[in-house]
């Protein structure tokens, strides 16, 4: 797990939604792979497709991964706009590659239930922050206060 | 839906069909009028209501009902069109010309416009609901198509999703896919080859750099004929250098001239050129030496075996023109 290649990913969001692009195209891996779904399971983007530098994937003639061709393959997100404006608005990283931080059960539910834990800002109305679990499981902060786990914030959206 | 107005005879809620004219029109944005919100004129089934077998009504069997009340609900008896008709236009009535003929002869003329106006509300009503029959008609038959267009769709659908079926049950989810390594690592057979290529890409690179090696040193090997490496040389070169005062102008000179003729410089670049490539092709012609193949080819043995061969070839043809010319002679 990568914060930095995490920053990069979310910066790229940012900027594909702010110039109003259809599709995003982001590095494959798991941490990137749980960031889309969880986009996806809140309804930010439409659709999350495998593929590679060139474009997404045939559904049905699907490309195996291999170590010879994890650096060109690519996950391509559907970006969702409404109104002329993007549906996800705002994407940034909480814990920094420099400074990491680790919540405790207690802060995470802190947090959830809209209270500042050490200077980030509670949790605001239609937003997520993904929480990397204590038992490495990369969940919402929602989900991590129900299993009553503690973790490192990753980024936040809304 | 065919918007009916009824008279006295058949409004039972007055309040409903109640016109907004005049009083209170503001109340309903200033319009002239709010027609009244249509309903059903057919208060009992027109025609034998049909009972869905396969979706049982009713109390369930340890359910006590009401008292009063059935188990399964009572079904509607249908009461046709033709039956309301009758209801309306009785047949011991009689008709409205005798009717009139009668009232004229009673001397009831006031009478005879009542009788008129409660005919023609009569045939209103009856046309009216003729036409809400066809109108209901028309419905059902747009229904029944309508089912069986849905239906058709349907089978459509089921028959396409049984081809898919196989994909879609194969297809990963993102759990699933997220379960499992996201990566599938390299087949026995295909880190075998990858090691296979990486040799011999290590071997084709060394081989190059001996290769390339042994040139430079040959190429030296012959620079270095010009090496002043003992006394004699060097006092060779110190007369060489200075028998002539105007050696380094003279160079110069001529390093001017090749400036000046372009012609004569492309010359000897294309010289140069032509050398490399024999170079190359044969590894000789540098500066007439033998080159790296040429003495390869020589170590080897390859060469002497080339040139016994030719040797053998000449000496056979020589012997076959002699015999030529002997035969000749001869003759």
């Amino acid at each position: 797990m990568s914060l930095v290649n995490l920053a990069n990913v979310c910066a790229h969001l940012k900027n594909c939604t702010m110039v109003k692009h259809g599709v995003a195209k982001i590095p494959l891996s798991r941490l990137h792979l749980n960031l889309s779904f969880h986009l996806y399971k809140q309804g930010f983007i439409s659709a999350i497709q495998k593929g590679s530098d060139i474009s997404p994937d045939d559904p049905n003639s699907p490309v195996d991964i291999t170590p010879d061709n994890i650096s060109s393959r690519k996950l391509w997100l559907s970006l969702k706009y409404r109104d002329n404006q993007p549906v996800l608005s705002h994407i940034s990283l909480v814990s920094k590659p420099n400074l990491k931080i680790k919540l405790s059960p207690t802060e995470i539910k802190a947090l959830a239930s809209g209270l500042y834990v050490r200077k980030i800002k509670p949790l605001q109305p239609a937003e997520t922050i993904l929480v990397k679990a204590d038992d490495n499981e990369i969940l919402d902060l929602q989900q991590v206060a129900a299993k009553n786990l503690g973790g490192m914030p990753l980024c936040r959206f809304r | 839906m065919v918007i009916v107005r009824l008279n006295k005879s058949i409004d039972t809620n007055k309040k409903k069909t109640t016109e907004v004219m005049g009083k209170g029109v503001l109340k309903y944005g200033g319009k002239s009028g709010v027609l009244p919100s249509p309903r059903q004129i057919f208060k009992k089934p027109i025609k034998p209501v049909v009972v869905d077998r396969t979706n049982p009504q009713g109390y369930a069997e340890n359910i006590p009902h009401p008292k009063g009340s059935t188990r399964n609900p009572e079904i509607p008896r249908p009461f046709t069109l033709e039956q309301r008709v009758a209801q309306i236009l009785p047949k011991h009535q009689l008709n409205i010309d005798e009717k009139l003929a009668k009232l004229t002869q009673q001397g009831h003329e006031a009478k005879k416009y009542k009788v008129i106006r409660s005919e023609l509300r009569k045939q209103y009503l009856i046309e009216a609901l003729r036409e809400e029959e066809g109108r209901l008609h028309k419905e059902d038959a747009k229904q029944k198509t309508k089912q069986a267009q849905e239906h058709k769709k349907a089978e459509e659908l089921k028959q396409m999703d049984l081809e898919s079926q196989t994909t879609r049950l194969t297809l990963p989810t993102i759990e699933s896919y997220l379960e499992g390594p996201i990566m599938r690592e390299r087949t026995p057979e295909e880190n075998k080859s990858l090691r296979l290529k990486k040799k011999s890409n290590r071997l084709t690179h060394e081989l190059q750099v001996k290769e390339n090696k042994a040139i430079n040193l040959l190429d030296l090997y012959y620079e270095s004929e010009n090496f002043v490496i003992d006394e004699e040389r060097l006092a060779l070169a110190i007369d060489k250098a200075f028998e002539n005062s105007d050696y380094y102008a003279s160079v110069l000179a001529g390093v001017r001239r090749k400036l000046q003729d372009f012609t004569e410089y492309e010359d000897k670049y294309m010289e140069k050129v032509n050398d490399k490539f024999n170079y190359v092709l044969f590894g000789s012609a540098f500066e007439s030496r033998p080159g790296i193949y040429e003495i390869e080819d020589n170590l080897s043995g390859e060469f002497s075996q080339l040139a016994e061969e030719a040797n053998k070839k000449v000496e056979q043809q020589s012997d076959k023109e002699k015999e030529k010319l002997l035969n000749s002679l001869d003759n």
